[in-house]
């Protein structure tokens, strides 16, 4: 039995590039590899419990609960490798016996400086520069992908529970990326919309074709941050329009008409009131 | 002024690479835990005993393997330099590296649910098709190479790593649970450096107006939009079983730029260059990323005259 744990001993230090089993040296670097686990463990797991894992990844699919899983495996598997390190019996483990501080060093600016300085530095959302230069890039008009299979028998009570209900104003509130993508819904659940009063928050931009025209945008993500697209929906206000204000927020009661004579077809917000809001917490939409 | 706007481009280079970072590290974590676990299980020459000896037939059931082990492309890399080690045919293992994160069920169905509303059967199977295609294509010409040419001197030679002689679970788990360690932080760094190249590329190069204009003009052509969407790909270095909701809600861009996208970007990417450098030498890498692009360009071509 001991022959075999001395030959395992051997076989790992061979792996690790060193004739005999594992030194001091050789503990230093496993428990500094164990460090960086419980860094990105307890930073993974930081994004998820302070909830600023929305900022940056979709609700849709599993992706927040990935974050999570991945948070707990980190440490389980540093916790699992520290057990063994300073266990009774000291398996030597694979690595080098030798410590050396230069590699190590660079393990730690490329593993744990970036993830660090990101979690404490970054805004959890993008610059108003960003957001200009994505609302430029997706206001010209392009057709949308018109569903197969579409729902004809889409009843108004049915739409106004998809967005949560009415709410305490009696509006119901459809989200800026709703409203976008209901041009390329069926006939049924675009008169369904049109027949109801709707609420729409997003930030005001002058239409990148029309300066006179304004805009309410909001960037949508599919999976993560990187993959960001802003959609926006143009307003037609009669009031008052020294209201808007450039990268502003605001929430706009009104109705929504698609102009089905427009080619590519696409919806258009008739406001009714619109007012200045806060900027809402999660950046994002999907 | 808000303090993302104080911030400005260096918050939105953090916000990209937290975005790709946080989405890509449980696959990298998985793909390491898996392939600790290899290395404490499955014994040395295994896998060559139930492949076919015939190059062509295995080469098939490796493009395949996917199916069995879905992982995506961050997951994949650890996983195939414990394979490798462990005795799996060099042309086998590129081709169960390109055609993993491809052909596998998460990715078809991920990909049928965003292409709902444009074929999306015809596009499952056309991703699937042609990546399987590429892959066992990349594997047969790699297959033709010298070993020592392609794979970096670790990987060649070892160290002892492939064959132990456990004689408890505890030692095997304990060995797996190191190896898994050791795998993170080996791939991790290199997955690191490729994330903050990508969003660094994501969040100042692609938003330049006339990147968009490019975009916006030429996108429809096929012979533009083809190595056009396949740079973009290069460049987000999304994950395979996201990808298609971008390519799908990708506007005014052709189909088969669409479909140069999903099969290029499982395959090679700016992450995926740096990841790959921790199996192949640089000069292969370099020249399987020229392969790739000519030959997924060249395949997607020929399938947009359909």
């Amino acid at each position: 039995m001991n022959r075999q744990i001395t030959t395992t001993e051997d076989e790992l230090a061979c792996a690790c590039g060193a004739r005999h089993p594992m030194t001091h040296g050789g503990r230093i670097g496993q428990l500094l590899a164990i460090g960086v686990l419980f860094i990105w463990g307890a930073t993974m797991l930081h994004f998820h419990h302070s909830q600023r894992v929305e900022h940056y990844l979709a609700a849709r699919g599993s992706f927040r609960e990935q974050c999570l899983i991945c948070g707990v495996g980190l440490i389980m598997l540093a916790v699992i490798n520290l057990g063994f390190l300073l266990g009774k019996k000291r398996r030597p483990v694979a690595g080098s016996n030798r410590f050396k501080l230069a590699p190590w060093l660079a393990i730690f600016a490329i593993m744990i400086v970036p993830f660090v300085a990101a979690t404490l530095r970054s805004p959890d959302r993008f610059s108003d520069e960003f957001f200009l230069a994505k609302v430029h890039a997706a206001a010209f008009p392009v057709p949308l992908a018109h569903e197969k299979n579409q729902r004809v028998d889409f009843s108004v009570e049915e739409l106004v529970r998809l967005c949560g209900g009415l709410n305490a104003e009696g509006h119901v509130a459809m989200k800026l990326s709703d409203v976008y993508q209901l041009a390329s819904q069926s006939r049924a659940v675009i008169d369904a919309a049109q027949s109801l009063k709707i609420e729409m928050t997003g930030m005001a931009v002058h239409d990148p074709q029309d300066p006179t025209c304004w805009r309410l945008s909001r960037l949508m993500i599919t999976c993560c941050a990187a993959d960001a697209q802003a959609v926006s929906v143009p307003v037609d206000f009669s009031g008052d329009r020294s209201v808007w204000q450039q990268l502003s927020w605001f929430k706009t009661i009104g109705t929504i008409q698609i102009d089905s004579q427009r080619q590519p077809q696409m919806a258009t917000f008739r406001a009714e009131r619109v007012e200045p809001v806060a900027a809402p917490e999660v950046w994002n939409v999907e | 002024m808000s303090h993302a706007s104080a911030l400005g481009p260096e918050g939105d280079v953090w916000m990209a690479f937290l975005g790709i970072l946080l989405e890509g590290a449980p696959y990298l974590l998985l793909g390491t835990v898996i392939s600790g676990l290899i290395d404490a299980f499955l014994p040395r020459g295994l896998l060559e005993k139930f492949l076919p000896r015939q190059r062509v037939p295995a080469l098939m059931i490796a493009g395949l393997l996917g199916l069995v082990l879905p992982v995506c492309e961050c997951a994949v890399v650890p996983i195939i330099r414990r394979l490798l080690a462990k005795g799996l045919p060099l042309s086998c293992g590129l081709t169960y590296m390109l055609a993993a994160p491809i052909v596998n069920p998460i990715v078809a169905v991920s990909t049928w649910s965003a292409f709902q509303g444009q074929d999306p059967w015809w596009m499952v199977g056309s991703r699937l098709g042609l990546g399987y295609l590429v892959a066992v294509s990349c594997g047969w010409i790699v297959g033709r190479l010298p070993v020592k040419k392609v794979l970096l001197e670790n990987v060649v030679s070892p160290l002892g790593f492939a064959e132990h002689s456990f004689q408890r679970l505890s030692d095997r788990l304990s060995h797996a649970a190191t190896m898994a360690m050791h795998d993170f932080i080996d791939t991790g760094k290199y997955f690191v450096i490729g994330v903050l190249i990508a969003a660094l590329f994501n969040t100042q190069v692609l938003v330049q107006p006339s990147v968009q204009e490019a975009v916006i003009n030429y996108g429809a052509m096929d012979a533009i939009a083809i190595p056009g969407m396949m740079l973009m790909a290069l460049l987000l270095s999304l994950c395979s079983t996201t990808d298609a909701f971008i390519a799908a809600s990708t506007q005014g861009v052709a189909l088969s730029g669409k479909m140069a996208f999903l099969v290029f970007g499982p395959m090679m990417d700016l992450k995926l260059l740096v990841l790959y450098a921790t199996i192949f030498q640089r000069g292969f890498v370099a020249r399987l990323a020229i392969g790739l692009f000519g030959l997924v360009g060249m395949i997607t071509y020929i399938w947009s005259w359909r």
